[in-house]
């Protein structure tokens, strides 16, 4: 089946791509940030199997250590805006009283699309990575909210809740042990397809100058130096691209696997 | 109709006031200290205390946000701290650029996208379908600012054909200044070609299994016409709804578009001010940003209503 195939695909790409940022010492075949002007621009050759970039670098250890930075800043940011959005989502959900307000700002917050909402925060915070994972983390937050809140709504009015009323269960254990737990797995497809948005994101912003400053050699970084190199040295700037495509691709096949065997319902027609 | 009418219009100014704040705070509370980065190093403390009493940087905060408002609903956004001039006038001009980018772009974008979606909607499972899916979900992932130095490096350092960067000199409506325009609103467009197709897709499917367009098959009425007039146009709602989440999107993209292309718009202009802590000009373009984005939301609401009588507001 189509949806097998692609989540098994999908769950590859991430995986591997994840295993080469954790081994990236074992990996690598130089230091990321050893500079060598001698051989700067040169296509792939011995020793330099994606070439160098316009410091000598080595362009294939650069993107291997750039795993990690830009895994760590996705992950942190999912993370950050897991750990927010959810509590807003089941109190919002929960507490008719206090949905109505919290809804509103959540609206307004959605109204804008994750990276206006990231740049405006990157505006106040000034460019980084911290500032940057913050940033996005905030921007992510409340499309969970608003999913969390939706299952929620749903599943509080369940007979498993009254009773579990009528038991004498007090509200926290009645949203964190059962509505909570159902939440889950829409939340599962969820996060793995905002993670394919947090991952171009972060690239995106490093790219503007707004995310991992130089020398780190975070992807979207370099693209941006690569750039304007574009003419004489393609493969600077083309090789990051690559693994960039690579992982969102990989984070879209595993969501959109996840999402059919996970939950049907929620497929458009496919 | 006009009652819902009123009442959108009457939130519009409520968000932008939400939005305000929101910018004022945002640029206010944020670690740096305009006087001083405007000073200049070496300035003594008098210099920057006359500077900070010119910006009005020393009232309170609630005070300088009142006086902002006010400046704001005269037309006056303030000058530009790193370049002196009118943030208004700046604002316009880049409005307007942004504008007529995401007009071309939008306009390419439904040209393909719903077409290629209806296509993979009738012939589904076909070769067609299978292409337009794997397709659309790698212009999904595809990073943008790649796809615009790509189609850069192809088309105008290699072919030589159009133009590297810029806008060039005469207007964009023309057919010199139109050639600045392909790459942008081409590369802008693209992600929308992919998602639009998928969704098209997916709601002609949904639509082509209803009963009344069994019905009119039976009634004998030709395939093209079951097709465009009666599925097509059911579905052009959902449709619609993603068209305007969509532009939302792109204007996203406009930052990294005008950026990769150098075209003088909103998303450059606010990617430039926030890098440079340009204080005034950032506000303005998240503002301006807001207010285009609220106006296309209204917009899309308003069309609606025309696309399906059944709708009274």
């Amino acid at each position: 089946m189509v949806a097998n195939k692609g989540l098994m695909v999908g769950l590859v790409v991430v995986v591997a791509i994840g295993l080469t940022g954790v081994f990236a010492p074992w990996l690598a075949p130089h230091d990321p940030y050893k500079i060598n002007s001698g051989i700067a621009f040169s296509l792939p050759r011995s020793g330099y199997p994606l070439g160098t970039d316009e410091l000598g670098r080595c362009i294939l250890s650069r993107m291997i250590y750039g795993t990690r930075i830009t895994f760590t800043v996705g992950i942190a940011a999912l993370v950050l805006a897991l750990v927010t959005g959810i509590p807003i989502g089941l109190i919002s959900g929960y507490y008719r009283r206090l949905d109505n307000i919290i809804m509103r700002f959540i609206d307004v917050l959605m109204a804008f699309p994750g990276i206006l909402l990231a740049i405006a925060i990157v505006a106040a915070l000034g460019p980084g990575l911290v500032n940057t994972t913050i940033a996005i983390g905030i921007g992510t937050m409340p499309a969970f909210a608003r999913l969390v809140r939706g299952s929620v709504l749903s599943l509080r009015e369940a007979d498993y809740v009254e009773s579990a009323r009528a038991l004498g269960a007090g509200d926290i254990r009645i949203i964190g042990q059962h509505i909570f737990t159902n939440c889950v797995p829409p939340l599962i497809v969820y996060s793995t397809l905002q993670m394919a948005w947090v991952l171009l994101t972060v690239s995106t912003l490093s790219f503007l100058g707004m995310g991992a400053q130089p020398p780190l050699s975070e992807w979207g970084a370099m693209v941006s130096t690569g750039r304007t190199y574009i003419r004489l040295a393609p493969h600077i700037a083309s090789f990051p691209c690559i693994f960039i495509l690579l992982s969102v691709l990989g984070f879209n096949l595993l969501g959109d696997g996840l999402r059919d065997v996970l939950d049907p319902r929620l497929r458009g027609s496919d | 109709m006009s009652a819902y009418l009123i009442r959108r219009l009457i939130q519009i100014p409520i968000v932008l006031v939400g939005i305000t704040l929101l910018t004022f705070l945002v640029v206010h509370l944020s670690p740096g200290d305009p006087a001083a980065i405007m000073a200049g190093p070496g300035s003594s403390p008098e210099d920057v205390a006359n500077i900070r009493h010119q910006l009005g940087l020393d009232k309170s905060l609630p005070q300088q946000y009142l006086d902002y408002m006010g400046r704001i609903l005269r037309g006056d956004f303030g000058r530009s701290l790193i370049r002196g001039v009118s943030v208004a006038e700046d604002l316009k001009y880049a409005f307007v650029n942004t504008f007529n980018l995401v007009v071309v772009a939008r306009i390419w974008s439904l040209i393909v996208a719903i077409p290629l979606g209806v296509i993979a909607a009738v012939r589904q499972n076909s070769i067609w379908d299978r292409l337009c899916m794997a397709g659309s979900l790698l212009g999904l992932s595809l990073p943008t600012f790649w796809v615009g130095l790509i189609l850069m490096s192809i088309f105008s350092l290699r072919l030589g054909w159009l133009p590297l960067s810029g806008m060039g000199e005469s207007s964009m409506w023309t057919l010199d200044g139109l050639k600045y325009a392909i790459l942008p609103a081409f590369t802008l467009g693209a992600p929308q070609v992919a998602s639009l197709a998928r969704l098209t897709r997916s709601t002609m499917l949904e639509v082509l299994r209803q009963d009344y367009i069994r019905t009119a098959r039976a009634k004998g009425l030709s395939e093209r016409i079951v097709i465009y007039k009666h599925a097509l146009k059911n579905a052009s709602l959902p449709i619609t709804t993603i068209i305007g989440m969509q532009t939302g999107y792109m204007l996203a993209g406009t930052v990294v578009i005008e950026s990769v292309f150098a075209w003088p718009g909103l998303g450059r202009l606010s990617v430039l001010s926030i890098l440079a802590r340009d204080f005034p000009l950032i506000q303005g373009t998240i503002l301006v940003i807001a207010l285009f984005f609220v106006l296309v939301n209204l917009a899309v609401d308003l069309t609606y209503s025309w696309l399906d009588p059944r709708i009274k507001y």
